[in-house]
């Protein structure tokens, strides 16, 4: 036992502690308070969070790492009919876990309450789950409990209360009477008194008692700290609610605790009992993590459930083994020797470890998701193993990728690797129930995550808690969002644009106070919500060893977060749900519904040459990953060709490689400008996809390799370890005498390390680039040779950045026609239709302003109508759907030769009354409407329509908002999108369009930069104003939809251009001028 | 009960214990063993500053209830012990 500077403890310790993990009361994280304990002398700690176990796995690690015995407990609310107040429950330890799983059970039952209901158990159930044939856990009355709160008014009814305690906790050990003080004034809650009477009842009802004091801070000091958290708790300013008594209730030294036990007992014979009950508890309750918790022991469902008999690497080793023919058909002798030597490694590796049923977990998990027909696809790391690839977890050969399985899964590290996988996202919420249903309830809960205050959640709750306005926060709040609460005081000295709110500082009290207070409150956790990807999947025990809660979803999620998971042995899956896995899934049903075949996406051939041509267009609107203005731009730069190419680019394209000006030398090398630096013969092998930059982590495992002689497994041990500086310098060392040893030149040695030690912001894996680049190849496939069923995704899913009008542009440019809304034929999907032989997109019905759901389903059922008063009846449509579905045309097609006028006079008509019931006599109303649809009303002309659709759609269907400007464009020498790139560098031009994109980058000089894009139908033309030219037009930039940009035409790539824009001007008012025949200026 | 809010110079014994008050020129023994608590401050309307460290005197403060005795005259002083000025106040008599 470790004995403190001047007290030794002899067994007793703080069995009452509520770390930060109870939100909005507990001040402290679970590390700092053990190491507070572990200073103070403590041999153990409890930890004692409200309503659940949220801070108890960091809390059993410190411990570990302190060398000092864990204690789990939590406080909760019990009802008997009424509620019966706040106790502490304790788990006992070194049963087998069976106070683990106690106290996990009594908390997860606990939270099955109805929805805003606080969670809270009924004492009978709190009895029988504490309770098998001993008693699990120790349940203690404390001051909060019924019994505590009626010793301060009525002891005789506190004498009753506690029989009734004691009619349900019969077995022993199972209840004690926590005595504390909080040394509160005479006679009141907490005070001496009130502790001495929980003793005497104790005694009294010879139940036994203990000493703790209920802390909820290390120090007097947080006490402040713990009034603002209970303002955030209260959602009330300080002042309005009863604040805590005192500054208590913080973790005093056992000198003090036992100065205490004389002060409440005043006698020594009282106080001796009461500090060596406690101590007994203590023991009691001392948790032995591996054999109480199942410590870092991996769990995965039970083999049964994976359908696997016998040896769990004999079935991956089989598994495996048998994929190689379909995942390399036709392979040379020597390709699947490769293969052969790295299924081999990857497998040793795996068997060391012990994961070979996690992979088949996996597997297992991938496949059903397979089997549902949804999308899959694995990102991250993960991508780098051939056994993910042979299992089908990921679609990335990465042999031929120049992947490292190191990089993802080494014997240098142990813990469970992360498979992340993306699947569609329309069907993320299917895929978590099947998995629910697949392993079953008691194997599966979703992950849950802390939410920490950061700069401006910590100014709103310290603004709240001061009662200052709401105004004014608010505005503080939001000019701070650069820098964490920690270091708000400093960056108000150094940051100019918070200059004001300094000078506020200085001259106000309270806003100088609530600079300390949000400094205080700076990454304590706030609230536990749903993680939005991850789920647990382990064997029958899991609810035994988590407690869960509701989840929004409706399915139980656990009160442990992503850092627990490798502690507590959790296999995590993170199923994430990405857009564009949706869209192309879509558009595979499609093409499988409209031509009558079978698509399997992930097995074309990546290298179709027809792909590249289209991206290097810098057309890639809609393709995952490089459709944004600063892809395009760089995609007119890079000209890929290859699959690789893919994977450099979005590598490249990110703030770090932008920021360390990455990007052009590659570009310079890539094009014959320089000749590519490789350092050294040995290094050109690994840097020459990149013209000498080092852009991947795997990289810089195999330079690591090549000049260290060192294992790769090693090599990403030391790339981990280089961004912490002290490690940095060590490697260092080790890096240049290893190469020095091997024969290399000192200022090869040099060079290279330079350009390692700087890689550390900048790199990324590569197999996280290709598990990227592979959707968008495989989107810019569908692109290529399927563009109506991939525009049809693309506006059913809608997974990018553009508005959906620029999407229904783009199709024009491609040639696939698009059909207006149609009751007979829209659904809530944008279905692709043979039109005349050609493939065409029908809009979706949900695109209509204020249509509702059950309109929709409504349509869609009983759809095809025959006419107007069919559409009527079945359809029920509001009136303004009707009204507005007329005006769109999507009723045309009910009313036989009518012009658009005659059927929105008739739908006037017919809505003036109530619309019919489908059960009513009203029904037999006969009105034939064709007939007596009126006549003479107009037809609408092409312009009107088009202003309906992008009123009522936000979206141009019938043609481009810009064609009736046409002829005046063309009068003017207006240079079309497509044009551009045909023009030479310099040119002075003019372009025009619908406004899509405007984006004001932060730049260094702090100077104004705009970016424009717009859409004129042939494409996107971008235009770069600078300060001078925003001077006259500032105002267009940001809200006028249609625009006349001048400027000279820059070329930024062999098929990149944009416009260094000069001046700006409003369509429309050259529209009006220009129809009246007046001459248009400048 | 009076109400008084004085200043008063004290004498404790080593465990900081009032053993003798002073008020208006007569000294007051303490008898018996005085009872000590701790009393809360609303530091959010006078406090200027809260920096992490500044120590528990914002949000609690040492007060003492002491049956103490000059001559014939005497009751239970109802004292507030400000620190960290180490200055006493009599809040009351009781």
């Amino acid at each position: 036992m470790e004995v403190g500077a001047n007290n030794l403890v002899t067994g007793f310790a703080h069995l009452n502690f509520a770390s930060a993990y109870s939100a909005h009361y507990g001040v402290n994280k679970p590390k700092q308070a053990v190491e507070f304990a572990k200073s103070l002398g403590f041999d153990a700690l409890a930890i004692v969070d409200r309503d659940g176990l949220y801070g108890a796995v960091k809390h059993i690690g410190s411990c570990i790492e302190n060398k000092i015995d864990p204690i789990v407990g939590v406080n909760l609310e019990v009802t008997d009919g009424i509620s019966l107040g706040r106790v502490v429950i304790l788990a006992h330890g070194h049963n087998r876990g069976a106070g683990w799983s106690s106290i996990s059970r009594i908390i997860s039952k606990a939270h099955q309450k109805k929805k805003n209901q606080s969670p809270s158990i009924a004492r009978s159930e709190l009895a029988e789950l504490s309770q098998q044939e001993m008693a699990n856990c120790t349940v203690l009355l404390g001051a909060d409990s019924d019994v505590g709160q009626a010793l301060l008014l009525d002891p005789a009814r506190a004498s009753r209360l506690a029989d009734e305690w004691l009619n349900y906790f019969n077995t022993r050990g199972s209840l004690a009477i926590e005595v504390f003080t909080h040394l509160t004034e005479p006679g009141s809650k907490y005070s001496v008194e009130h502790a001495r009477s929980l003793v005497s009842i104790a005694e009294y009802k010879k139940i036994p008692a203990v000493l703790t004091n209920a802390a909820r801070y290390l120090q007097p000091d947080d006490a402040l700290t713990a009034d603002v958290l209970d303002s955030a708790r209260y959602l009330e300013p300080l002042g309005i609610f009863l604040p805590q008594p005192n500054a208590q209730a913080w973790l005093k030294p056992a000198a003090d605790m036992f100065s205490l036990a004389l002060e409440i007992t005043q006698q020594t014979r009282l106080a001796k009992k009461l500090i060596s009950t406690t101590e007994q508890l203590v023991d009691r309750c001392r948790l032995d993590p591996v054999e109480d918790c199942d410590w870092g022991n991996p769990k995965t469902p039970e083999r049964s459930l994976l359908g696997i008999e016998g040896n769990p690497f004999e079935v991956l080793w089989q598994k495996t083994h048998s994929a190689i023919n379909s995942r390399y058909p036709d392979a040379k002798p020597s390709l699947v020797t490769e293969v052969q030597h790295q299924l081999s490694k990857e497998l040793i590796t795996i068997n060391k470890l012990g994961f070979a049923t996690f992979f088949l977990t996996v597997a297992d998990v991938a496949q059903m998701i397979r089997d549902m027909r949804i999308r899959i696809a694995a990102r991250g790391s993960g991508a780098g193993s051939l056994v993910n690839y042979l299992l089908g977890i990921s679609h990335i050969d990465p042999i031929s990728q120049g992947l490292l399985f190191e990089r993802f899964l080494s014997t240098e590290r142990s813990t469970l690797p992360d498979i992340d996988i993306d699947v569609e996202s329309a069907r993320r919420h299917d895929i978590y129930r099947s998995i629910f249903k697949r392993y079953g309830g008691d194997r599966v809960t979703l992950l849950s995550m802390q939410s920490t205050y950061r700069g401006r959640g910590a100014i709103r709750d310290s603004g709240m808690a001061l009662g200052l306005d709401e105004d004014q926060i608010d505005q503080i709040a939001k000019s701070s969002w650069r820098f964490s609460a920690a270091g708000f005081r400093a960056a108000l000295e150094m940051k100019p644009e918070l200059a004001r709110v300094a000078s506020q500082v200085e001259k106000n009290r309270k806003l100088n106070l609530l600079v300390d207070l949000t400094q205080r409150l700076d990454r304590l956790p706030r609230h536990i919500s749903m993680h939005p990807c991850g789920v647990i999947l382990g064997d029958s025990r899991l609810l035994q060893l988590t407690p869960t809660e509701p989840s929004g979803l409706g399915l139980p999620m656990s009160q442990f977060d992503k850092d627990d998971m490798d502690p507590m042995g959790f296999l995590k899956l993170d199923v994430l749900g990405v857009r564009m896995q949706s869209t192309m899934a879509y558009a595979v049903r499609e093409i499988e519904r409209i031509e009558s075949k079978q698509l399997d996406l992930d097995s074309v051939p990546t290298d179709d040459k027809d792909v590249f041509e289209l991206i290097r267009t810098t057309n890639t609107l809609g393709i995952f990953q490089i459709e944004s203005p600063g892809q395009r731009e760089l995609t007119g730069k890079h000209q890929p060709t290859e699959f690789n190419d893919l994977t450099l680019q979005i590598s490249l394209f990110r703030p770090g490689p932008m920021k360390g000006n990455m990007i052009s030398p590659y570009l310079d090398g890539r094009h014959g400008f320089i000749q590519p630096d490789y350092f050294h013969p040995d290094l050109k092998p690994i840097l020459e996809q990149s013209y000498g930059i080092v852009v991947f982590h795997e990289q810089l495992m195999k330079i690591m390799k090549v000049m260290t002689g060192c294992t790769l497994a090693k090599a990403d041990e030391l790339r981990r370890q280089m961004a912490n500086p002290e490690a940095s310098e060590k490697i260092q060392s080790y890096f240049k005498q290893s190469a020095i040893a091997r024969g290399y030149q000192i200022s090869v040695v040099n060079r290279v390390w330079k350009v390692l030690e700087g890689f550390g912001s900048f790199g990324f894996c590569k197999a996280h680039g290709a598990a990227f680049a592979f959707p968008t190849y495989q989107s810019a496939w569908l692109k290529t040779h399927y563009p109506a069923e991939f525009i049809a995704g693309l506006l059913t899913h809608d997974p990018g950045m553009y508005p959906k009008r620029l999407l229904l542009a783009e199709a024009r440019r491609l040639g696939v026609y698009l059909l207006p809304i149609d009751v007979n034929k829209s659904t809530d999907e944008y279905r692709v239709e043979l039109n005349k032989s050609e493939k065409a997109v029908r809009m979706a019905l949900t695109e209509v302003a204020g249509i509702s759901a059950p309109e929709v389903s409504r349509i869609i059922k009983y759809a095809p109508f025959i006419d107007l008063a069919d559409f009527y009846k079945k359809a029920r449509p509001s009136r303004k759907t009707i009204t507005r579905l007329a005006a769109l045309g999507a009723l045309d097609s009910l009313a036989a030769n009518a012009t658009r006028g005659d059927l929105m006079q008739k739908i006037r008509e017919i809505t003036t009354k109530p619309a019919p019931r489908v059960n009513s006599t009203q029904q037999e109303l006969n009105f034939n409407v064709v007939e007596t649809l009126p006549t003479g009303n107009p037809q609408i002309s092409t312009d009107e329509q088009i202003d309906y659709e992008v009123g009522l759609t936000g979206m141009d269907i019938t043609g481009h908002l810009l064609d009736k400007y046409q002829p005046m464009l063309d009068s003017l020498g207006v240079s079309r999108a497509n044009e551009l790139s045909t023009l030479r560098g310099n040119t002075e031009v003019l372009i025009a369009g619908v406004r899509v994109a405007t984006q004001t980058p932060p730049m260094k000089s702090g100077k104004r930069v705009v970016f424009i894009s717009l859409d004129d139908s042939t494409g996107c033309a971008d235009a770069t104003f600078f300060d001078e030219a925003q001077k006259e037009c500032a105002d267009l930039l940001f809200n006028n939809r249609l625009l006349l940009i001048s400027g000279k035409l820059r070329r930024t790539g062999k098929k990149g251009v944009s416009v260094l824009a000069e001046n700006a001007w409003d369509l429309n008012r050259l529209w009006i001028k220009w129809e009246r025949g007046e001459r248009l200026a400048g | 009960m009076i109400q008084v809010d004085e200043s008063v110079a004290v004498v404790t014994n080593h465990d900081g214990q009032p053993i003798s008050i002073d008020w208006r020129g007569s000294s007051y023994l303490a008898s018996g063993a005085p009872v000590r608590w701790y009393a809360r401050k609303s530091w959010w309307t006078e406090a200027g500053h809260a920096p992490k460290g500044i120590g528990p005197q914002l949000v609690e403060t040492e007060m003492w209830r002491v049956r103490a005795h000059h001559e014939s005259d005497g009751g239970v002083f109802e004292l507030r012990h400000n620190l960290p000025e180490d200055e006493w106040k009599l809040v009351r008599i009781i």
